[in-house]
C-alpha cells in the first residue's frame, strides 16, 4: 500500500495534497467502460461527522476524488451577540462555542478582556484556571480519542474514555455546579475558589487513578494492529502545509511543529509549570491520535504540580478589583489560549463602552477543518472518516 | 523550517523587539504606517494596493509563516480588513490593517500566500461583506445563500432581530 | 430417541381415522421441523442474543439489557415486538418487489441452515440428516449474500448501494477460503453428512489435526456474516448503516435477527465440524453411560461457570453482574442435573453442543468489543493474498494425507502451531509500543 503523500504544485500555486488514490490512473480494458462519479452528501446527519458537518464527497468507487466541507448548520452568530451584551454577560455565551472544552473558551475570552482592560488576575485565580483548564483538556481529549475509536468501528474505547471523563465532570461539577457549560473562569479571575476537603481528596485520587486507566484504554487502540493499519500513513499533513493552513493543536503538533500557545505565547501560570510540548513527526492520523493521548499524560503532570501549588499559594482573592463592571478604554487586543483543539484566540475591539465593539473568535476547529478538503482527497471513504475523526472538529466552535 | 522551541519557561518569554518592522516603511514608501500601541501588538496600516506586497514581505523576509486570523471590522465610516500574522516558532504577532470603503469593498486576497486565509476570508465576506479579490472560491460559508436579500450581519447597520424585530427570515 | 410415546405414533393415531396414513411421514417431518424450530432454535437464539448483549455490555463495563424480564432476558422479544409495531417504509424510488424480498433472503437462509445441523446425538436432534449436508450448508449460506446485495441495490440510496457493492466483493471473496476450509473435515471423516462428521470426531476433534483449517474457517466465516472486524457492508460510521439504511420495522428486524442468527450459525457449524459436536473432551473415546456423561457435563459447566464467576469477582468485586453470573451458572448446573436425572442422553449432548457454541459466540463478542474495522483494500488483500493460499495449501495437504496416508496435514499443523507460538512470543516481547516515544 502506498503511504507516501502525492504532492504536486499546480500552476496557480495552490498546493494540492491527498492520498494514493489520486495517482490511480485508469488502465486496462475495464476502464474503457464509461463510469460516473458518485456524488454523495455525507452529513449533516451522519454518525461520524461529529455533529453537523456536511461533506460533499465525490466518489470513484471507494476512492474519494473530491471533498468539500459545508459548514454553518450550527451558526448562531455569537460575534453579533457579543456586540449587544456587556463584557460580563457575554461570558456565558462562550460556553456554547466549544462545548466539549468550555473552560478553554471561558479562558480565551477572559484573557482577551483582561489584556484589553489591563486587569491583573490574582495568583490563586490563575492556579484555579490552570487546574480546571487542564482537567477540561483531559476530558475533551478523552471524548476525542473515544469517538475516534468509534469512527473506526471499535466501540469499547469510547465507553472506557467516558468512564474517566465522568470522574472529571464530577470534579468540575463540584467546582462550579455545571458539567458542560461551566462559566467558571470569569473576566479578572474565577467565579469562586476551588472547594476544599472532599474535592481535594477526589482530585488527588483522580491523579493517581487516571494514568493506569488511560494506559488501559490506550492499549485497546494503539496496540491494536487493525487500528494501526487504519491510521498509520493515512491523511498525511506535511508540516509546511499545516503551518500554511494555520492549523494548531494536535493537528499541527502531529505534523511535528512544536507550536503550543502555552509555550509559544505564554499566559497565566504556564511559564512556571514544567511540561513537554508533545509532537510526532509523521503527520498522519496515528500521530494526531498519539499526540492527544500523550497530552493527557502531560496534563496529569501539570495537575500534579498544581496540586503542590494549591498548598503553596494561599486561598484569597480570586477576582480582580473592578472586574465585574469592566469597561476597557478604546483599543484592541488579541489574546489566545491553548484549547484542546489548538489556538483559541479572541480579537476584541473596544470603543470605551461596556460592550465589545467587535469580537472575532479564532476557533481552532474552524481552521483545522479547512485542511480537510486538501488532505481528504485520494483516500477511501473509510479513511475520510478516520481523517475527520483525527482532526476532531467541534461544531459549536466551527460554526459559532 | 525550525520546529524547535525552548523547553525551559525562561527562554520562552516573548521577545520585545519588533523584528525590523520599521524597515517596512522604507521598503514600501507611501501608504504604510506603523504604530505600536501600549496594549497589544504592533499594528501596520497599509493601503490595499500595497497589502499583497506587504504580506509577501512579512512572510518571506520576516518569517511570519503562520496566519492567525483574517477578520473584518465595521468602523462606522469604513470597513477594515485585519490580518493577524504570527510565527510557528516565535511569539511575535503583527497586525495588518487595510481600510476598505463601503461602496467599493474590495481587498486583495492573501489566500495564495496562506491557504489558511481561505475560510477566514470566506467568513469575512459572508458576515462583513468584504470582497477578497483573487480568492479561489469566494462563497458564503456560514449563512445560507438566501441571506443575499439581507445586509451582512456583522455590519453595524444590521441590528439584531431580537432588538428591533427586523430582518426575520420567514 | 427412546421416548415411550413417539411422535410418529401420535401422528399415525391421529391420522388413521381420517384415512390419511400415507401422509404420516410428511406430517411428522413438518412437525419435527416446527418443534425443533420453535422449541429449540428460537428460544436458544433469543437467549443467546441476550447473552451476547450481556457479554458485550460486560466487556464495555455496562450492564446490558436490564429492563425487560429478569436481567433483561426478554429484551430481544421486546425488540421484535417493537419492530413489528413500526411503520414499514418503502423509499419512493425503491424497486418495491426486490426491496420487500431482500430481508427474507437474508433471514431465511440463516434459519434454513439449522435443518442439517445435528444438535445432539441421535436422530431426534437433527431435522434432516442429509447425506450431502455440507454441500447443502455451503449452498444455503451463500444465499444471504444475494439478499444483502439486492437490499443495497433496491433501496435507491447511495450509501446502501456502496454497502451492497462492498458486500458483493466481500462475500464472494471470502466464500472461497471458507469453502476450502470446510473441505477438510469430510476428507478426514469420509462423509459429507454432518452427523457422520461429528461421529468421526469421537476420539480426536478435528480442531487438533486441522487447527489451520479451523482458523481459516472462523475468519472467513466472520467476513461472510459481516461481523465486526469485517463489517464493512454495514459500517455504521462510514456508510451510515450500509445496505439496510432504508429499512424500517420488521424488515429491518429481520436483518437484525438474521445477523445474530448468523453469528450463532457459524459458531454452531464450527462446533459441529471442528470442535467435536456433542463429544466431551478426552472422554469421547471411552464407552460412557449416560449418567457418567451427564455428570461430566455438570462438572464441566460448574467448573467453567465458577471459574468465570471467580474471575469476575476478583476483578469487579461483589457487583450485580457477579451476582447474576453466579445465579446463572448455578441454575444452568441445576438444569443439567435435572436432565441428568431424567437420563436423557440426547439432551445432554445438545447441552454440550450449545456450551461449545456459546464459548465460540463469546469469542465473537470479544472480537466485537475490542476490534476496529478494517478497510476495504485491506480486507480484500487479506482474503486473496493470505486466506485463499493458506486454504489451498491446507486443503492440498489434507487431501494428500487422505489419499496416501503420508501425514502432510499433521506436518502443516505442527508448523502452524510453531508459528502461532512464535507469534505470541514475538507479540509479547514487542508489545507494539508507541507510547514510549515522547
Amino acid at each position: 500500500m502506498a503511504t507516501e503523500t502525492k504532492q504536486t504544485s499546480e500552476p496557480d500555486g495552490v498546493l494540492r495534497l491527498g492520498g494514493p488514490g489520486l495517482a490511480a490512473e485508469p488502465t486496462g480494458d475495464i476502464h474503457e467502460i464509461e463510469t460516473d462519479h458518485l456524488e454523495v452528501s455525507m452529513g449533516p446527519q451522519h454518525p461520524s461527522t461529529h455533529g453537523v458537518l456536511r461533506l460533499k464527497v465525490k466518489l470513484d468507487g471507494e476512492w474519494v476524488t473530491e471533498v468539500q466541507p459545508e459548514i454553518g448548520y450550527l451558526h448562531r452568530g455569537v460575534e453579533k451577540i457579543a456586540e449587544n451584551r456587556t463584557y460580563f454577560q457575554f461570558l456565558t455565551i462562550t460556553d456554547r462555542l466549544d462545548y466539549v472544552a468550555a473552560m478553554a473558551c471561558n479562558a480565551a475570552y477572559a484573557v482577551a478582556v483582561e489584556k484589553l482592560a489591563g486587569l491583573t488576575v490574582p495568583p490563586r485565580a490563575e492556579l484555579c484556571r490552570v487546574i480546571v483548564q487542564e482537567l477540561d483538556r483531559i476530558a475533551s481529549h478523552l471524548v476525542s480519542v473515544g469517538t475516534y475509536g468509534l469512527d473506526l468501528g471499535a466501540t469499547s474505547p469510547f465507553i472506557y474514555a467516558f468512564r474517566d471523563r465522568e470522574t472529571i465532570l464530577d470534579l468540575l461539577e463540584m467546582v462550579c455546579g455545571a458539567r458542560l457549560t461551566y462559566s467558571y473562569i470569569r473576566v479578572g479571575g474565577v467565579a469562586r475558589d476551588l472547594p476544599e476537603g472532599e474535592w481535594r481528596t477526589r482530585f488527588r485520587q483522580f491523579l493517581d487513578e487516571f494514568p493506569p486507566m488511560l494506559d488501559e484504554q490506550d492499549t485497546l487502540l494503539s496496540e491494536n494492529e487493525i487500528f494501526l493499519l487504519r491510521t498509520r500513513g493515512v491523511g498525511v499533513l506535511p508540516p509546511e502545509v499545516a503551518v500554511n493552513y494555520g492549523t494548531s493543536g494536535p493537528v499541527l503538533r502531529g505534523s511535528g511543529v512544536a507550536y503550543d500557545v502555552r509555550r509559544s505565547k505564554p499566559y497565566g501560570l504556564y511559564p512556571q509549570l514544567d511540561f513537554n510540548v508533545v509532537t510526532r513527526p509523521t503527520g498522519d492520523c496515528l500521530a494526531r491520535y498519539q499526540v492527544r493521548v500523550e497530552e493527557m499524560r502531560q496534563s496529569v503532570k501539570i495537575l500534579r504540580q498544581c496540586d503542590q501549588l494549591l498548598d503553596e499559594i494561599p486561598p484569597g482573592e480570586v477576582l480582580a478589583k473592578g472586574a465585574r463592571g469592566v469597561k476597557p478604554a478604546a483599543g484592541e487586543a488579541y489574546a489566545s489560549v491553548e484549547s484542546p483543539r489548538g489556538e483559541m484566540g479572541v480579537y476584541l475591539i473596544s470603543d470605551g463602552s461596556n460592550k465589545p465593539y467587535r469580537l472575532k473568535w479564532r476557533s481552532p476547529s474552524f481552521v483545522n477543518l479547512s485542511v480537510l478538503s486538501a488532505i481528504g482527497r485520494g483516500w477511501k471513504v473509510a479513511d475520510l472518516v478516520a481523517i475527520i475523526g483525527s482532526i476532531d472538529p467541534v461544531f459549536g466552535d466551527v460554526d459559532r | 523550517m525550525s520546529t524547535e522551541l525552548p523547553d525551559s519557561p525562561e527562554e520562552a518569554k516573548p521577545a520585545d523587539d519588533i523584528f525590523g518592522l520599521y524597515g517596512l516603511e522604507d521598503l514600501l514608501g507611501e501608504g504604510v504606517e506603523v504604530s505600536v500601541p501600549p496594549v497589544g501588538d504592533p499594528v501596520v496600516t497599509i493601503a490595499r494596493e500595497k497589502l499583497l506586497e506587504a504580506c509577501r514581505f512579512f512572510k518571506e523576509e520576516q518569517g511570519f509563516d503562520y496566519l492567525i486570523l483574517v477578520s473584518g471590522v465595521d468602523r462606522g465610516d469604513h470597513l477594515e480588513s485585519v490580518i493577524h500574522l504570527g510565527k510557528a516558532d516565535a511569539p511575535n504577532i503583527v497586525i495588518l490593517k487595510t481600510a476598505v470603503p463601503y461602496d467599493d469593498p474590495h481587498v486583495p486576497s492573501v489566500t495564495p500566500l496562506w491557504q489558511g486565509a481561505n475560510w477566514h476570508e470566506r467568513e469575512s465576506f459572508d458576515l462583513m461583506g468584504i470582497i477578497y479579490d483573487g480568492h479561489p472560491d469566494l462563497r458564503r460559508i456560514l449563512l445560507f445563500p438566501e441571506w443575499d436579500e439581507y445586509p451582512h450581519p456583522l455590519r453595524k447597520e444590521f441590528r439584531l432581530p431580537s432588538l428591533e424585530g427586523k430582518y426575520t427570515v420567514e | 430417541m427412546n421416548l415411550p410415546i413417539t411422535l410418529t405414533g401420535i401422528v399415525e393415531g391421529a391420522l388413521a381415522p381420517l384415512g390419511l396414513q400415507g401422509l404420516t411421514p410428511l406430517v411428522v417431518y413438518l412437525l419435527d421441523a416446527l418443534i425443533i424450530l420453535l422449541l429449540l432454535i428460537m428460544p436458544v437464539v433469543t437467549i443467546l442474543i441476550w447473552l451476547l448483549r450481556k457479554m458485550l455490555g460486560f466487556i464495555q463495563r455496562r450492564l446490558g439489557p436490564m429492563r425487560v424480564g429478569p436481567f433483561g432476558v426478554l429484551q430481544t422479544i421486546a425488540d421484535a415486538v417493537k419492530l413489528f409495531h413500526k411503520e414499514d417504509l418503502f423509499p419512493a424510488n425503491a424497486d418495491r418487489v426486490v426491496f420487500a424480498l431482500a430481508p427474507f433472503l437474508v433471514f431465511v437462509p440463516a434459519v434454513l441452515v439449522y435443518v442439517v445441523i445435528p444438535f445432539g446425538q441421535g436422530d431426534g436432534f437433527v431435522t434432516k440428516d442429509l447425506s450431502v449436508g455440507l454441500v447443502y450448508l455451503t449452498a444455503v449460506t451463500s444465499i444471504s449474500a444475494i439478499g444483502i446485495i439486492t437490499a443495497g441495490w433496491s433501496s435507491d440510496n447511495k450509501w446502501s448501494l456502496l454497502g451492497g457493492l462492498r458486500s458483493a466483493a466481500q462475500l464472494v471473496s471470502y466464500e472461497l477460503p471458507m469453502t476450502l476450509a470446510l473441505l477438510g473435515p469430510p476428507l478426514m471423516a469420509g462423509t459429507l453428512s454432518l452427523s457422520g462428521i461429528v461421529a468421526a470426531q469421537q476420539s480426536v476433534w478435528f480442531v487438533v489435526p486441522q487447527a489451520l483449517g479451523f482458523l481459516i474457517y472462523f475468519i472467513a466465516a466472520l467476513a461472510e456474516i459481516a461481523h465486526l472486524p469485517f463489517d464493512l457492508p454495514e459500517a455504521e460510521s462510514e456508510l451510515v448503516a450500509g445496505y439496510n439504511v432504508e429499512y424500517s420495522g420488521m424488515r429491518f428486524g429481520l436483518f437484525f435477527l438474521g445477523e445474530f442468527a448468523n453469528s450463532f450459525t457459524i459458531c454452531l457449524v464450527a462446533t459441529v465440524l471442528f470442535l467435536g459436536g456433542w463429544h466431551l473432551p478426552f472422554l469421547g473415546g471411552l464407552p460412557l453411560t449416560s449418567w457418567q456423561t451427564g455428570l461430566a457435563t455438570v462438572a464441566t459447566m460448574a467448573l467453567l461457570g465458577g471459574g468465570i464467576w471467580y474471575l469476575n469477582w476478583r476483578r469487579a468485586g461483589w457487583t450485580s453482574a457477579t451476582r447474576w453470573h453466579w445465579l446463572g451458572y448455578v441454575s444452568a448446573a441445576i438444569l443439567a442435573a435435572i436432565v441428568l436425572v431424567a437420563g436423557l442422553v440426547g439432551f445432554i449432548s445438545v447441552v454440550i453442543t450449545l456450551v461449545k457454541t456459546s464459548l465460540l459466540v463469546f469469542v465473537l463478542m470479544w472480537l466485537r468489543g475490542t476490534l476496529p474495522r478494517v478497510r476495504v483494500d485491506q480486507l480484500m488483500s487479506f482474503g486473496w493474498k493470505a486466506l485463499v493460499p493458506l486454504g489451498l495449501v491446507n486443503f492440498l495437504a489434507l487431501a494428500f494425507q487422505a489419499a496416501t496416508g503420508i501425514p502432510t496435514g499433521w506436518v502443516l499443523n505442527l508448523l502452524f502451531f510453531v508459528f502461532v507460538g512464535w507469534l505470541l512470543l514475538f507479540a509479547w516481547r514487542k508489545r507494539w509500543a508507541y507510547s514510549a516515544v515522547s
